[in-house]
């Protein structure tokens, strides 16, 4: 609103200027109109009282003539008094200002003279006038005749100064006149001036509205400029935005496309990555197998090693005993020659030699050292006989995989196998029951067995290591029961430690399949593997299968199936 | 023939002592025990010239018992059975110093023999030296180490088989008084073996057609004084057994190594060495001198001593 008033501010100043400026011009011209009027009566009036005093002569001797010629004089008295009633106002109105008889009888008003000569020339027809208009009077008001000498006394003082007031009047007139023509100049001035002002207004006005519009016409045309440039700009923006789309649907298209196909390829790669995940699945269950392996024949050959050992220290010192036997036959015989030969002196040497030896031999104890090292090496190839055959009862190859077998015999064999790890670490404890036989593949649960004796000495941390080893036969079930007074397995692992990978043993030790390939053998044979353990007391893993598996041919060979996949991985 | 020298035999199989002892009863009064608690028993009681111990056995491992020995009896030799199925046992007792010779099983009774009797001579020798510097320098002390050191306060080093940039790393943080040489192929360092006195020898054990140890061997013989450190990246008992049996290195480091580590290695090797120079019987080395090596090791050896040999006449013509 402000800024709409200071904007129109020039416009509004401009108008008010041009109204005051047109309305003052009015003003003054009608007011200067209005005297000019009055102006142009006084002149007319003015001008009149000359015909006037001229009239009342003529009237004065018109009543003269007909007086003497005895006429009535009643028309010329008549005439006399109206024109001596109007000029008496008239020359009152010129000095006074008052309402006058105009020239056509209409009541006009008029004002007082203005100029000092007018005004003298005024008073000086008043001086004049005065005593005129008292003879006068005494003429216009005889009735019937004017008395003579009062006729003759107007008509003699009307011809002396009739001349003199004519000259007044006319002086008067024309000084009228003059101001007439004055104020006309200054009104004519007035309006020149007023029209130039309204004028010059008037262009500062259109100079300004040119001037603004002009402004406004380039402020429109910048701005239609830049709205120009803007659309452009947007065009441009709107385009690459449209291109854009177009490239984004483009790429969203070819998205689409390639989702397609990966998604008709996906189901292959699906295959393939199953595929390859059973392939590892199978590497992996091999190198846990390879590990089991490396240290079953770690452990082997350390417990062959040992009788090995004495042995060949036996049969070392056997050798240096030989030449001490040897020479004791080189002896006998020699002596027993001396004697075919009846050759008394070498006989004697050589029973001093025989003697000698004899002696020596005595001392150093060789027949009993002899008896000794033949059956402790007896004993040492015994027992290597007796490792060679347990690993082959342990790995079972030379028998039908799927039989009726003595479970004791597989705990025992596994348990010569594992002995190098658990001699140093625990006593083993065996609770059997008298006899024990089930349906199973013996190889396999001898690995079950192997796992668990491994763990179990694995747990042990002190030197009081006790392992036992329970069998049982429940409900047609055999139930082996392996436990140890190890470190216990906490409770967050226990019902995690049969998943596969599931390891607490750094990285690199041990595969984490151990048991969960025990899970899957003892699950293959219908059976159960179970978990106890108090973290600082010890854990029991309970095993259970049947002692004859379901005779329904389909179990046994799905049993074999799955049990022939196990192998084969 | 005398008193018979008191030797030690621990093994968990009775038979194996047994057999061992009969083989054996004629040249030495055998002590045997089943465990290592009965063994410090007996060693506690008995003077024991030579104790060899199983490495696997139950209640306590060989190469603890054998640490346990060193403190109780410092001067019995200390032979080690072992099946090479532990060699982190080894590395460390390699390190820890505690065992003289690593004997494989099984053992013929000749090279049993043979290292018992060694070990019977180098005991002997210890004492009779020990015996010599007590009654000889009665009023002074054993050369200390930490005096020793003051008065000879550089030492040189030999890196042999490393990058400049490895040995950059490996000496930031030794002490700034040793020199540092180094070699990258066997005949680069034997110049430098004859150049200058190595103290403490770093060597690795790859050198294409020759064996590092038979390297380290030979310059053992031809400079006792020198402290050997293995630092490798192979790990393998043979290697480590070897280094002791045939270099009686000081230590045998597996890459990578902290510069700590290896610097505190590198000092306690450089007081070894100074060891050496003031009391050369504690060089079990020069003592055992007297042992054959194999054959297969001798014609390998014999080459390097020829370039050895070469090294040091090269030298001795420049130098004249």
């Amino acid at each position: 609103m402000l800024g709409n008033l200071r904007k129109y501010r020039e416009i509004i100043i401009s108008v008010a200027l041009f109204l005051i400026l047109d309305l003052s011009v009015l003003l003054v011209s009608s007011i200067t109109t209005g005297q000019l009027e009055s102006d142009a009566v006084a002149v007319n009036l003015a001008s009149r009282q000359r015909e006037l005093s001229q009239r009342i002569v003529k009237t004065l001797l018109q009543i003269q003539i007909a007086q003497n010629a005895g006429h009535s004089i009643d028309d010329p008295q008549n005439e006399l008094a109206t024109t001596f009633k109007i000029f008496d106002e008239t020359i009152e109105g010129l000095r006074d200002g008052r309402l006058v008889t105009g020239g056509d009888y209409k009541t006009v008003m008029l004002i007082p003279v203005e100029t000092d000569s007018a005004k003298v020339y005024l008073e000086r027809a008043f001086l004049i006038w005065n005593p005129f208009k008292e003879k006068l009077f005494r003429v216009i008001a005889a009735k019937g005749t004017v008395p003579q000498e009062d006729l003759q006394d107007a008509v003699e003082y009307a011809s002396n100064n009739n001349l003199l007031l004519l000259d007044l009047m006319n002086v008067i007139t024309s000084e009228a006149e003059k101001k007439l023509s004055d104020k006309s100049n200054t009104l004519r001035t007035i309006q020149i001036t007023g029209i130039i002002a309204a004028l010059i207004n008037f262009f500062i006005l259109l100079f300004h509205f040119i001037r603004k519009l002009r402004s406004q016409d380039a402020e429109i045309t910048r701005y239609s400029q830049n709205l120009e440039k803007m659309v452009s700009i947007r065009t441009r923006e709107l385009r690459t935005a449209q291109e854009q789309l177009r490239a984004t649907n483009i790429s969203l298209e070819k998205a689409k496309y390639e989702l397609e196909i990966l998604n008709s390829q996906l189901e292959q790669k699906v295959e393939e990555r199953t595929a390859e995940l059973k392939n590892t699945q199978t590497q992996l269950i091999q190198s846990e197998k390879m590990a089991a392996l490396g240290q079953m024949v770690a452990g082997l050959a350390h417990e062959v090693n040992t009788p090995l050992a004495f042995v060949k220290t036996n049969l070392e010192g056997m050798a240096e005993f030989q030449k001490e036997i040897f020479a004791l036959i080189e002896e006998s015989d020699k002596i027993c020659e001396a004697l075919k030969n009846d050759d008394m002196e070498t006989l004697n040497e050589h029973l001093v030699q025989l003697a000698e030896l004899q002696q020596r031999l005595k001392q150093n104890n060789v027949v009993q050292d002899i008896k000794d090292m033949l059956r402790e090496s007896l004993t040492g190839m015994d027992r290597i006989q007796e490792l060679v055959l347990n690993l082959k009862n342990f790995s079972r190859l030379d028998e039908a995989e799927f039989k009726y077998a003595d479970i004791h015999a597989g705990i025992d064999s596994t348990l010569l196998i594992a002995n190098n790890i658990i001699k140093n670490k625990a006593k083993v404890i065996k609770e059997y029951a008298p006899k024990l036989y089930a349906e199973c593949y013996p190889a396999q649960l001898n690995q079950v067995f192997l796992n668990l004796l491994t763990n179990a000495v694995q747990a042990i941390e002190h030197d009081k290591g006790e392992i036992k080893i329970k069998t049982s036969i429940v409900d047609g079930y055999a139930v082996i029961r392996f436990s140890d007074n190890g470190k216990g397995i906490p409770k967050e692992h226990l019902n995690r430690i049969f998943e596969p990978f599931f390891t607490t043993k750094p990285v690199g030790q041990g595969t984490g399949l151990g048991l969960s390939i025990c899970y899957q053998i003892i699950e293959k044979h219908s059976g159960m593997i179970q978990v106890e353990s108090r973290v600082g007391v010890g854990t029991t893993f309970t095993i259970k299968i049947p002692i004859k598996q379901k005779r329904d041919g389909a179990t046994v060979e799905s049993i074999r199936s799955r049990a022939s996949d196990l192998q084969m991985a | 023939m005398g008193t018979l020298s008191n030797i030690l035999l621990v093994d968990d199989e009775p038979l194996l002592l047994s057999s061992l002892s009969r083989v054996l009863r004629l040249h030495y009064t055998v002590f045997t025990a089943e465990n290592g608690a009965q063994a410090l028993d007996i060693i506690q009681r008995h003077k024991i010239k030579v104790i060899v111990s199983d490495q696997r056995m139950p209640g306590m491992l060989g190469h603890e018992l054998l640490g346990k020995v060193k403190d109780i009896s410092p001067n019995t030799v200390r032979l080690l059975l072992t099946g090479y199925s532990d060699l982190d046992a080894i590395l460390n007792s390699v390190n820890a110093g505690q065992i003289f010779r690593y004997i494989n099983k099984p053992c013929s009774v000749e090279k049993l023999r043979e290292m018992i009797e060694l070990g019977v001579q180098i005991h002997d020798r210890i004492v009779s030296m020990q015996n010599d510097t007590k009654t000889a320098t009665v009023a002074k002390p054993v050369v200390t180490d930490h005096v020793k050191s003051e008065i000879e306060p550089s030492a040189t080093l030999l890196f042999v088989g490393y990058t400049p940039a490895e040995i950059q790393k490996l000496t930031s943080k030794i002490n700034i008084r040793f020199n540092v040489e180094h070699a990258t192929t066997i005949d680069e360092a034997f110049v430098a073996l004859n150049r200058v006195s190595v103290s403490v020898l770093i060597s690795d054990l790859h050198f294409g057609e020759h064996d590092g140890i038979d390297f380290l061997n030979t310059v053992k013989k031809e400079f006792p004084h020198t402290v050997t450190i293995i630092l490798t990246d192979i790990i393998d008992a043979t290697m480590a057994i070897r280094s002791i049996n045939e270099v009686q290195v000081f230590r045998y480091i597996t890459k990578p190594v902290s510069e700590e580590l290896f610097a505190r290695a590198v000092e306690e090797a450089v007081k070894k060495n100074r060891a050496y120079q003031a009391t050369p019987h504690q060089n079990l080395k020069l003592t055992a001198e007297s042992i054959s090596p194999d054959q297969a090791f001798q014609t390998s050896a014999e080459k390097l001593r020829a370039k050895l040999v070469a090294a040091r006449m090269a030298m001795t013509k420049s130098r004249s």
